[in-house]
């Protein structure tokens, strides 16, 4: 026996919430399209069912990758599914559930209220029609009860006798039978397919010339196309509805509120004056007051164990192990958990009240120019967050080619790892002014604009077009608000725990270890691992101010995970949390920086490398070549950018600025030509070389 | 064309592309459906029709080869 469960509906129709009832699990959720973009299992709880959760789809049909995944698992699996539909979509739910019918498969279906209390559908009539067992979603405890009952039983997966359409196929069901039962599939379902031109179902099924001609002889004879088959599908739907529905129903989705939200200029007033106060509260108010608390708590905590620990008279080794090697990174990052978590907050707020799905809309034009999808603010909203799960997200995209660009461009925004640096070098050199720090957001966008620009070439936009859900506006649950963040907080101390204290280690070992293995401690005529390291390779970061083997060495390390940097420049230092941002002034540190070296610094540390969690993703879903080149690409980015604000702020001589401008400049037009040369059609401007030829 | 806002239009033909075509339909943009611009795009290079809870963003190519007419 069969037990696996497949969990299929429609984007955003509360698949994953259920997943999460049903396995008692704690899976992200949201209230956006596109959440889950591969297959998760696990065993519904206190049974022996594995439940799958799949990406979410509106038909049977491929079209974007993660559909794919759900397609291939439904069609290809003799598996029992859970088809969840959200009543307040019921119209597009249910075509699901028909070409599920078509496909013969064996169902029940799980009716999500979706805080819509007066649920005024006759749920018995539903089942009777569609002939599958109907059970409504809800927190009840009998709900476990009630799938597991309805997933024992045998259900019919015969085609309907009372929906009507399905006869005006039977010629064609005749003609595809043989071929249909011999990749086991059911035969209505090939023969509708066959009807809407689907290619790749028909090369599957491997038609001969005959049978398609039949077909189209077929469908020129009845008229059929896939305009009237969707007819007939929605015409049942509506007799469904009006037998079910025990009053009118009307689509919500698109509500007064957006009259303002995406108004032409209100989006734009609100979107900024969003993004103002959240800045405002995580990095100029609150966020820092937090932070402070935990640093000034955390030294005092420290300097009280270190006086019991040389009352001990442990050994300078043991102690610098302890103290520098260990606490002091740990806290010195630790002490950004209440900026972080304040992020998390804002981020989970937005996400949950709907506002995200609406912000794809205000920005579909302008990602058009540099040929992206409104729908990639998903994945540049995330990026915020966390670019490796902002990377796995780009999958919702409407073709390949626009996920690899989402990868791409992804690290270019300012993630919560890298947070930490940018807030000290702006307390240190811009006397904590968070306006410098939206400055350096902005600039973070701008590099993302140019770098789209870089891909996109000469192209024109394609013909491409963008489906996006409309979610109904949430009065914000802070239940779930306080869960997500508290969720994401525990990642982040987690990370502390584990990646970083590791690294800590490491760095720490590397810092007071030569190749002999001989301990440096103060030892001016010993080298340390990482200095020899430093010293080989900072000549070639001379140009932009960092020629110092430290800070060489701190960005090497930020390669595992963006938050060492800074723990590695305290550990160089020698300092504690508070002493940190002076040292970064004081030319007597080993790692100090002038104005300029400083804004050197922080714009190259902010674009020069992915870390790894992030390249191990990149690889996954774009291949060693592809990533290769985004690195490569990012780090000379990172590289020229800081160059030339580093020599336009030491020199400021027009020689500089001439250079400047035609280093940009020669950049984009060698580019441009790059693109426009290898990758898009000479002809159109907007096909791959060789489409257009054939 | 020249759409307006809030305004009905019915679908009279589809565009050509057949993957395009079979997704429009399966959205509910099947030939003599009336569809709802409920808002022109920020820069007006593509339309956003809102249709059962979706908004799907048109360019102007297609949205020329929809025909749409007005039905108001």
């Amino acid at each position: 026996m069969n037990n696996e469960v497949l969990l299929v509906g429609n984007p955003n129709a509360g698949k994953t919430t259920l997943f999460n009832f049903l396995t008692k699990s704690d899976e992200h959720t949201g209230n956006w399209s596109g959440v889950t973009v591969d297959k998760k299992e696990k065993e519904i709880f206190a049974t022996n069912y594995k439940l799958v959760d799949l990406p979410g789809t509106y038909s049977l049909t491929n079209y974007s990758l993660e559909e794919q995944v759900t397609t291939q698992s439904v069609l290809y699996n003799e598996s029992k599914i859970i088809n969840i539909i959200d009543f307040n979509n019921l119209k597009r739910s249910l075509l699901l559930s028909l070409q599920l019918i078509e496909a013969g498969k064996d169902f029940i279906i799980i009716l999500n209220p979706i805080k819509n209390k007066k649920l005024k559908i006759n749920i018995n009539k539903l089942s009777s029609i569609l002939k599958r067992n109907v059970v409504l979603f809800n927190d009840n405890k009998k709900l476990n009860r009630d799938i597991i009952s309805c997933l024992s039983k045998k259900t019919n997966t015969q085609y309907v006798d009372n929906i009507d359409y399905f006869n005006n196929f039977s010629d064609v069901v005749e003609i595809v039978k043989e071929k249909a039962e011999k990749v086991k599939l059911a035969p209505l379902f090939c023969a509708i397919k066959s009807l809407e031109d689907d290619e790749s179902l028909i090369t599957k099924l491997a038609l001969n010339n005959d049978e398609i001609y039949k077909i189209n002889e077929y469908k020129k004879k009845n008229n059929i196309s896939i305009s009237s088959i969707n007819k007939l599908r929605f015409e049942f739907i509506d007799k469904i509805l009006d037998e079910c529905l025990y009053e009118n129903y009307s689509t919500i989705g698109y509500s007064k509120i957006d009259n303002l939200i995406l108004n032409n200029f209100f989006s734009i007033v609100f979107f900024t004056l969003i993004s103002f106060v959240v800045f405002y509260i995580t990095f100029c108010s609150l966020g820092p007051y937090l932070s402070s608390l935990i640093n000034y708590y955390s030294e005092l905590l420290i300097s009280l164990y270190l006086k019991l620990f040389f009352a001990n008279n442990f050994s300078a080794f043991f102690l610098s192990f302890i103290f520098e090697g260990v606490l002091s990174g740990l806290i010195t990052i630790l002490q950004f958990l209440p900026q972080v978590s304040l992020l998390f907050i804002f981020l989970a707020a937005l996400e949950e009240s709907g506002y995200i799905s609406k912000m794809a809309f205000i920005f579909e034009d302008i990602f058009s120019l540099i040929g992206l999808s409104g729908k990639s603010i998903f994945t540049f909203f995330m990026s915020l967050g966390c670019t490796t799960s902002a990377m796995l997200s780009a999958r919702t995209a409407v073709n390949k080619e626009e996920q690899n660009k989402a990868i791409f461009l992804s690290p270019y925004f300012i993630c919560t790892a890298k947070v930490p640096v940018l807030t000290i070098f702006i307390a240190a050199f811009f006397n904590g002014n968070f306006l410098y720090i939206i400055l350096f957001y902005i600039i973070s966008i701008l590099v993302f604009i140019f770098v789209a620009l870089l891909l996109k070439g000469k192209r024109k936009k394609s013909d491409v077009f963008s489906i996006i859900d409309m979610p109904n506006y949430n009065v914000i649950s802070f239940k779930k608000v306080f869960n997500t963040t508290i969720k994401n907080a525990l990642n982040f101390i987690t990370k502390i725990g584990s990646v970083l204290l590791i690294c800590l280690v490491l760095v720490w070992f590397l810092n007071n270890f030569d190749f002999g293995l001989r301990y440096v401690g103060n030892n001016t005529k010993l080298k340390s691992i990482t200095i020899f390291i430093g010293e080989l390779i900072s000549p070639l970061l001379a140009p932009i101010g960092l020629n110092n083997p430290a800070i060489v060495a701190s960005l090497l390390a930020g390669v595992v995970a963006k938050e060492v940097i800074l723990t590695s420049i305290k550990l160089f230092n020698g300092c504690d949390g508070s002493e940190l941002v002076s040292s970064l002034r004081d030319s007597s540190s080993i790692i100090s920086f002038d104005g300029a070296s400083a804004i050197s610094f922080i714009l190259f540390s902010l674009f020069y490398l992915p870390c790894i969690s992030s390249i191990v993703v990149m690889r996954k879903e774009m291949g060693g070549k592809k990533t290769l080149k985004a690195c490569l690409i990012q780090f000379a980015i990172a590289y020229l950018l800081s160059f030339l604000v580093y020599n336009f702020l030491k020199h400021t001589k027009l020689i500089y600025l001439m250079l400047c401008a035609f280093i940009f400049i020669t950049i984009f037009a060698v580019s441009s030509r790059y693109y426009k040369k290898n990758n898009w059609c000479s002809i159109c401007k907007k096909c791959k070389i060789n489409c257009c030829k054939k | 064309m020249n759409l307006k806002v809030n305004r009905k239009y019915k679908i009279t033909s589809l565009p050509r592309d057949i993957m395009l075509a079979r997704r429009l339909c399966e959205l509910g943009f099947y030939i003599g459906n009336i569809i709802v611009l409920k808002k022109i795009s920020l820069l007006k290079k593509s339309y956003l029709f809102i249709c059962r809870n979706v908004a799907i963003s048109l360019t102007r190519n297609i949205v020329e080869e929809l025909v749409l007419i007005d039905e108001q």
